[in-house]
């Protein structure tokens, strides 16, 4: 299947925050969470990805061309919504529309229009003047007008109440039923990545701790109860992260069947959520 | 590259409405200036709407999203450097209208015609002035270079303005000997040619130099 966006031992030293030679892929088709706590990697990768900011080393491919020596060809085909406005907030939305507008080679006026109407846009109000929620509708209006075959969304959905978060996930999943458009989506919020996303990418510290579908992350995961005395060193082993009481524990394995075969009915073996997977590993290397 | 300059046009566009007020209020403080009115009301009201598309720029954090789009950084230095000079042509235009109607009024303000003499003086200020401005706006961004702008607005528009006007309008009265000697051999198509092709020269390194600086920018 071809790569949409590759990412390959990215390296990227600031004073006090590294990227540390990252890679993952995302497959035409597929939405692709971008997880991790605040500070760490996010939005730095995804400028990146951007050229934004200049990578140390390494390498980004976008439609299997660079991004950097592509730059134009491949902006072409990427729609992007931010996490907060990067319009200017003293032009109309028809006005920011007008200057952005002709610099896409496949730009669709009746899509546009399409959304505007569809989100209730005023196509004759300043953008200063528009909600965070409209600010960001408009963004996604954007991105959608120009035939992108990939949307690159860093925490699109901070900040928003749930009606709107809600409906920006629905606009996704009908989105990604065209088979050539695919998603990159950067979030904290893990629960919007529950319903929509197939794959996803954990960053921690700049460094990618798993990436993977998600289905096989929340099957191989394991969020194990038990009482205090079953948890012996040879079981602590198959632990990414603890959390004692006096009475007993609470923790994540990455081998559920393997914990599930030791201890058989001892404990509690629950599907864990993205959060409690983001949480466990997060105070993991907080730990180390 | 035009939606650009439109872009800075339509951010713009109430300062424009008032600039017409700027202009009149340049005509009026500079009574004691002579020729050089309209070289120095050019130069001030181009250079502050170039400032003030550097200002917005920076407030919207315009940066991320030109580098967003299906943009090269060369087109985005390219339009700046055209704003500036549709903001000189803008300037023109208003004080053309202003200088009539104060004629036509009877206005007891003095007014001088617009000359190829002062366009060229104000141009070539105005190319110093965003000549060093603007490469240093494009490495570090506005707030970054606001002492600088303020050096250039006070050091370089009062004297460089007045002192290209002087050298090109009353070379007798001159003090840079040599210069006038070498210009009054000359005529004055030949000085014309020759601070164009100095004005070519300043603008070409100029923006290399801008290029250069925001081809190394992070954002």
């Amino acid at each position: 299947m071809a790569a949409v966006l590759e990412v390959k031992n990215l390296t990227k030293k600031f004073k006090d925050f590294a990227i540390n030679d990252i890679s993952f892929t995302l497959e035409k088709g597929y939405i692709m969470g971008f997880i991790g706590p605040n500070g760490a990697g996010k939005s730095t990768t995804i400028k990146l990805i951007m050229n934004l900011l200049k990578k140390d080393d390494g390498e980004i491919k976008i439609f299997g061309l660079d991004n950097v020596e592509y730059e134009k060809e491949v902006k072409n085909r990427i729609g992007f919504v931010f996490d907060e406005n990067y319009f200017y907030e003293e032009l109309t939305v028809m006005e920011m529309k007008r200057v952005i507008a002709p610099l896409y080679k496949n730009w669709n006026d009746r899509v546009f229009n399409k959304y505007l109407k569809e989100f209730s846009l005023p196509a004759k109000a300043k953008i200063k003047e528009l909600s965070k929620g409209m600010k960001m509708k408009f963004s996604i209006a954007v991105a959608l007008s120009h035939e992108a075959e990939l949307l690159i969304m860093d925490e699109p959905t901070s900040g928003l109440d749930p009606i709107i978060r809600s409906e920006l996930l629905d606009i996704l999943t009908f989105l990604i039923q065209d088979e050539n458009k695919s998603v990159f989506f950067s979030t904290h919020i893990t629960s919007d990545l529950d319903k929509i996303a197939d794959y996803i990418t954990f960053i921690n510290n700049g460094s990618i701790v798993f990436s993977c579908a998600k289905d096989d992350i929340l099957e191989n995961h394991g969020l194990v109860k038990g009482p205090k005395e079953i948890l012996d060193a040879d079981l602590r082993k198959y632990f990414i992260g603890l959390k004692e009481t006096q009475f007993g524990f609470e923790g994540l394995t990455e081998n559920r069947q393997q914990v599930k075969r030791i201890l058989r009915d001892r404990a509690i073996i629950d599907r864990p959520s993205l959060d409690d997977i983001m949480l466990y590993y997060a105070k993991e290397v907080q730990h180390v | 590259m035009f939606n650009l300059v439109l872009k800075d046009l339509l951010v713009l566009k109430k300062n424009f409405l008032f600039g017409i007020v700027y202009i009149l209020i340049m005509i009026v403080a500079f009574q004691q200036i002579g020729g050089s009115m309209l070289a120095a009301s050019i130069v001030v009201f181009s250079y502050m709407m170039v400032q003030l598309a550097c200002a917005y720029d920076e407030k919207n954090k315009a940066d991320i999203l030109l580098n967003s789009l299906p943009l090269n950084r060369s087109t985005i230095v390219i339009a700046r450097y055209i704003s500036t000079f549709i903001f000189t042509a803008i300037s023109i235009v208003y004080y053309l209208l202003l200088s009539g109607l104060i004629k036509v009024l009877h206005l007891p303000l003095k007014v001088y015609p617009v000359s190829l003499e002062g366009i060229l003086g104000a141009l070539f200020a105005l190319i110093l002035v965003c000549g060093i401005y603007l490469p240093i706006f494009f490495k570090m961004g506005y707030i970054k270079s606001k002492l600088l702008n303020f050096v250039l607005f006070f050091g370089v528009f009062f004297g460089g303005a007045i002192l290209l006007q002087e050298l090109i309008t009353n070379k007798d009265q001159s003090t840079l000997q040599r210069v006038v000697q070498f210009l009054n051999e000359q005529s004055t198509m030949q000085v014309a040619v020759e601070i164009s092709a100095v004005m070519i020269l300043l603008l070409f390194i100029s923006f290399m130099f801008s290029l250069r600086n925001y081809k190394k920018r992070e954002f």
